[in-house]
């Protein structure tokens, strides 16, 4: 039944709730921050000099 | 109803295929719309909406039905599709890089009312393109039925990036920064990205409403997170992302699109209504000729090839289905699309089209968003005062400009300046002398009949210009 196609791309997910005014910041704030946490982990699980960041790379 | 995919000459739309649950075909000149299992499910639901049905009976939304269960599309495809779904037919296709400002507006501010009625019925749309939308006459309306599906709860609106890119940044780009969104969409299928946006809009009218959240923030939000938006999605929603929100940000959009304003209020031909180089009697003349040849037979589609303020469009309209009133001109057009919905005209397509420079084809393969003339065939084109211009501005042989007319195939009125004609002396005079010293008027209608049947010729009183009636040559 769900046919999305497009990729709705993080940044745009992001700034879209932004634009929902300060509620809308917060729960964008609360995402940047865990994915940011999940990098650190990442970071911190890979070791130093195995910077592969799962959820940050780009093809 | 014909079941679909029955007739020899069933082909799927070149444009139809981004999204691969449905595509679109034409069969025995009607439209027809494929749905698989998955489509199929979603616009079912859609369908008994309250909003879709309030949007169907306004004419908001193309009038829609289901086609026979046994329909098949195109050769090979007898078992893709799980529906069929009968659109009626859009007189004439346009596209976003055809429309002026206020029809790009209009066209956006239609997909936002739409986006927020369905989101009360728990409906959603998957994108947010400006091909989505048509225009019947001066009236938008939303052609992608199964752009709609049920809404997931918790999610974010999964247009919100196309609809930046195909409709807010180029209509700020006009609004803050008088930039033409023509040549932008033209050149980008997928329109202006938040990146391009920021680098032109960024700057002394930065301050502008809506610039520092969906162009600057956007801009450096695109750039720095690369990553899966499908594990955004997710978190958005654990994150506290709801319904609220989605609605929120959507009301704001609205508010933004609808309070743009185009602060330009002349350009070169913006004053031509007055017409000084016109004696009233020429006038009168030119128009009871055009309303003489219109009115011979009824035809489905006629071309006003440099419209104005569609003094002419309105005649030829007054005998044809569609009338294209093209100007290369942004802001005449413009204004005859905010007189022809004020007064609710139907039959005339306001269209921002340079006859010297027309839209190409583009995207996939140059064909996904054809020519204009691939979409549209004239039975009747005036070519009212153009020909000295795509002549003596962009310097068109005229022999070239009347083979052009000839391929397009229809009947022609063709107004011709002679080489003593005051507009035509001030063209000539930007240029080196004997440059055109070829343009004159017995050469230019000797070429004329050389190409045509001249059906008739009318000297206007002036003594500078001649209009011919023109007819495919038997």
């Amino acid at each position: 039944m769900f046919t999305a196609y497009l990729d709705p791309a993080t940044g745009s997910a992001i700034v879209g709730a932004v634009a929902a005014g300060a509620a809308g910041a917060s729960v964008a704030a609360k995402t940047m921050l865990a994915k940011m946490r999940f990098k650190k982990t990442a970071i911190s699980d890979a070791g130093v000099g195995d910077v592969e960041v799962a959820d940050d790379t780009t093809t | 109803m014909t079941p679909p995919g029955s007739a020899p000459d069933a082909a799927y739309d070149p444009g139809s295929f981004r999204d691969p649950s449905s595509r679109v075909w034409q069969a025995d000149g009607k439209i027809f719309r494929g749905l698989d299992a998955d489509a199929a499910a979603a616009v079912e639901i859609v369908r008994s909406a309250r909003f879709f049905t309030s949007a169907l009976e306004r004419g908001d939304i193309v009038a829609t039905d289901l086609a026979p269960a046994s329909a098949a599309g195109p050769a090979g495809d007898d078992d893709r599709w799980e529906a069929v779904l009968e659109h009626e037919r859009v007189p004439v296709i346009t596209y976003p890089h055809e429309w002026s400002f206020s029809m790009l507006q209009d066209a956006a501010t239609l997909t936002l009312r739409l986006v927020r009625a369905a989101i009360d019925d728990d409906i959603t749309t998957k994108d947010a393109s400006a091909y989505n939308v048509q225009f019947v006459g001066a009236r938008p309306v939303f052609i992608d039925v199964p752009s709609f599906e049920p809404y997931r709860s918790g999610e974010a609106w999964w247009g919100y990036r196309q609809f930046c890119q195909l409709f807010l940044f180029p209509l700020m780009f006009t609004a803050y920064k008088d930039l033409s969104h023509q040549r932008w969409l033209r050149g980008a299928i997928d329109g202006i990205t938040p990146g391009e946006a920021k680098k032109v809009l960024e700057g002394r009218r930065a301050g502008h409403k809506g610039y520092f959240t969906h162009v600057w923030l956007h801009a450096k939000a695109d750039a720095r997170f690369t990553g899966s938006s499908a594990d955004t999605v997710s978190g958005m929603k654990k994150a506290g992302y709801r319904k609220e929100l989605y609605i929120a940000t959507v009301d704001r959009l609205l508010a933004l699109v609808e309070g743009l304003e185009w602060e330009r209020s002349d350009s070169t031909w913006s004053d031509y209504t007055s017409r000084g180089h016109y004696q009233s009697k020429e006038l009168l003349l030119k128009a009871d000729m055009v309303r003489s040849i219109a009115g011979q037979r009824h035809r489905e589609q006629v071309w006003d090839v440099g419209a104005n303020d569609g003094m002419f469009s309105r005649i030829a309209a007054e005998h044809a289905d569609t009338v294209l009133a093209m100007d290369a001109d942004d802001l005449v057009v413009d204004r005859l699309y905010r007189e022809l919905r004020a007064d609710g005209t139907t039959g005339i397509v306001p269209m921002v089209v340079n006859f010297a420079d027309p839209t190409p084809g583009i995207g996939w393969n140059g064909t996904e968003r054809p020519p204009l003339p691939d979409r549209s065939r004239p039975e009747l084109t005036l070519a009212l005062a153009v020909i000295h211009h795509l002549a003596l501005t962009h310097n068109v042989p005229t022999t070239a400009i009347l083979d052009r007319l000839v391929d397009l195939g229809g009947e022609v009125v063709l107004e011709i300046p002679s080489e003593t004609d005051p507009m035509v002396t001030t063209l000539m005079g930007h240029k080196r002398a004997g440059t055109h010293d070829a343009y004159r008027l017995d050469t230019i209608e000797a070429q004329a009949a050389d190409r045509f049947d001249v059906r008739d010729r009318v000297e206007l009183p002036g003594g500078t210009r001649v209009l011919l009636h023109l007819t495919p040559r038997s």
